[in-house]
């Protein structure tokens, strides 16, 4: 800037030129103003060292719900799985189950109480499962799929409902299910294999999804069917997804496992 | 605000970076185990289940 002031004389007559050149050290009017530049420079470095470490915080975070979430959801995923082996050990190995006999819905009390393990949910075209709880209040779907309590058990005639999180370590992908897609559920004593009949997107009032017949609330139904529910779209909450499956055929867990697994 | 934290870390240079680090990981710590499980349920994601308005 000094060289290239001192080479050309004619510029210095611009009154444009002339404003800069006061604006150089020089002529600054006096320490006054240099404290206040500096204080204001300071200022301005802490606002934004600020700004850049809310950036870094909201990007940890979500970071956080991604795979700190599932990491939780994944540690009570095997407590739940670990407690459900235990509770299925206690009720079968007393009574015997008939290997032979076949599959019927299991005559579950209705005394399930909320927050209990009740089965497993497998779905092999999304190669994951759950432990399946009951209860759809957010204290007990906080880390698993839970069962609408006045919905059909597994197996039974109606509509075995459930509703779980679009959480990467639940139902993230449910879209991905097609019709014709196996959906497993597996209890004390039965394996149920549902086939995936419809998927749509519906509203939160939507209480019909969830009838005995699906979207035909007060009809008696004649079949088993199961419904899944979940947020829709990823991470907003105005919209749900529905999943529906009928009973293919069940059976019995010690008939071993159904193909319809693929090795999950 | 980091300057000032910098130059109040000891031990020179060495000290002073794995100091930052420190306090650094202490920060993500908090945050990642305490302050984002307890804001996790104030987002709208537990809204799942179809119900009356």
């Amino acid at each position: 800037m000094a060289g290239g002031e001192r080479g050309h004389a004619a510029p210095r007559e611009n009154p444009a030129n002339r404003t800069i050149s006061l604006d150089s050290p020089t002529s600054t009017p006096g320490s006054a103003g240099r404290g206040r530049r500096r204080v204001m420079r300071a200022m301005l470095r802490v606002g934004g060292e600020l700004l850049t470490t809310l950036g870094l915080v909201v990007a940890l975070f979500a970071a956080y719900e991604i795979w700190g979430r599932a990491a939780v959801v994944a540690d009570h995923q095997t407590a739940l799985d670990a407690q459900l082996a235990q509770q299925w050990a206690q009720e079968v190995a007393p009574s015997g189950t008939d290997p032979t006999a076949p599959a019927e819905p299991d005559p579950k009390p209705r005394s399930v109480s909320p927050g209990d393990a009740i089965g497993r949910l497998y779905l092999p075209r999304l190669h994951a499962s759950w432990v399946v709880v009951e209860g759809v209040d957010p204290e007990y779907i906080e880390y698993a799929p839970g069962h609408y309590p006045d919905t059909a058990m597994p197996g039974e005639i109606g509509n075995f409902s459930v509703a779980g999180h679009r959480s990467p370590a639940i139902f993230w992908d449910l879209d991905r299910l097609q019709p014709g897609d196996a959906v497993i559920v597996e209890t004390s004593t039965t394996w149920y294999v549902y086939r995936v009949t419809q998927s749509r997107i519906v509203p939160p009032t939507a209480v019909e999804v969830v009838a005995p017949v699906p979207n035909q609330p007060g009809v008696a139904p004649t079949a088993a069917h199961l419904t899944i529910t979940t947020c829709n779209p990823k991470w907003d909450n105005y919209e749900r997804l529905v999943v529906h499956a009928t009973l293919e055929r069940a059976q019995a867990t010690s008939a071993g496992r159904p193909a319809e697994l693929e090795g999950l | 605000m980091y300057g000032w934290i910098w130059r109040r870390l000891p031990f020179g240079r060495p000290g002073k970076i794995i100091g930052s680090v420190l306090l650094a990981a202490a920060a993500g710590a908090i945050l990642w185990f305490w302050v984002f499980p307890a804001a996790h349920s104030l987002l709208p994601f537990d809204d799942v289940q179809v119900g009356p308005p």
